[in-house]
């Protein structure tokens, strides 16, 4: 009995935070994406830069930045997922140029891939779909930012 | 066949065998992203790194 409330509310938790997702990233995530596949080799690489450098921001908000035992993934996820909502709506506000635009969606992509590492999206296709291929930038932008570092 | 993904963080290890392919690299670049250091085997032992997960898709295109 206990048992099958825990498992409904934590149902009910991942499809509110699905609705938000829809509402306020969805969208932006994928114009970011199809802009990125639509783009040169050089302009890859500003959206690597772009990605890694939000990467680090939302993971220095989240305070998961360092190595840690203490967090279990799902909570560094959804924690780095929350900073990178959180920044966004802050930004939205100030949206003065495309730049700023393209940062913005920036964000709502790694939201979206820290959730859909999360297992938010387990239960809804679309959104795991668009989640698989935010973690896909997100994993391709990590060897080029290292790369950048070594030179 | 069947794919290996081998994960490492903070002293960790974690193994975690796969049958299919892209569910496998669906799998790793999960736990990269989550920090841990990633790596794929297949069972004939052939051994993918994240750098290498974009060809192994590929070769599974090629050969599915």
């Amino acid at each position: 009995m206990a048992f099958g409330w825990f498992r409904s509310k934590d149902a009910r938790d991942r499809s509110r935070l699905i609705k938000k997702d829809r509402e306020q990233l969805e969208a932006r995530a994928r114009h970011f994406l199809k802009s990125y596949l639509k783009a040169d080799e050089n302009g890859k690489a500003q959206f690597y830069r772009v990605v890694e450098d939000v990467v680090l921001k939302c993971q220095a908000d989240a305070g998961v930045g360092q190595p840690s035992t203490e967090l279990e993934d799902e909570q560094v996820a959804r924690a780095t997922s929350a900073a990178a909502l959180k920044i966004l709506l802050a930004q939205e506000n100030n949206e003065a140029n495309s730049n700023a635009t393209f940062i913005t969606d920036a964000y709502a992509t790694v939201a979206i891939a820290y959730h859909r590492a999360a297992g938010v999206y387990s239960q809804d296709k679309p959104m795991q779909e668009l989640g698989t291929a935010a973690v896909h930038l997100l994993t391709m932008a990590t060897p080029y930012a290292r790369q950048r570092s070594d030179s | 066949m069947t794919y290996t993904i081998h994960a490492s963080k903070n002293d960790q290890t974690r193994v975690t065998v796969r049958i299919n392919p892209a569910t496998a690299i669906d799998k790793a670049r999960v736990l990269e992203l989550l920090g841990w250091q990633v790596h794929v085997t297949d069972s004939s032992g052939h051994l993918f790194t994240p750098l290498d997960f974009d060809r192994l898709s590929s070769v599974v295109c090629e050969t599915g």
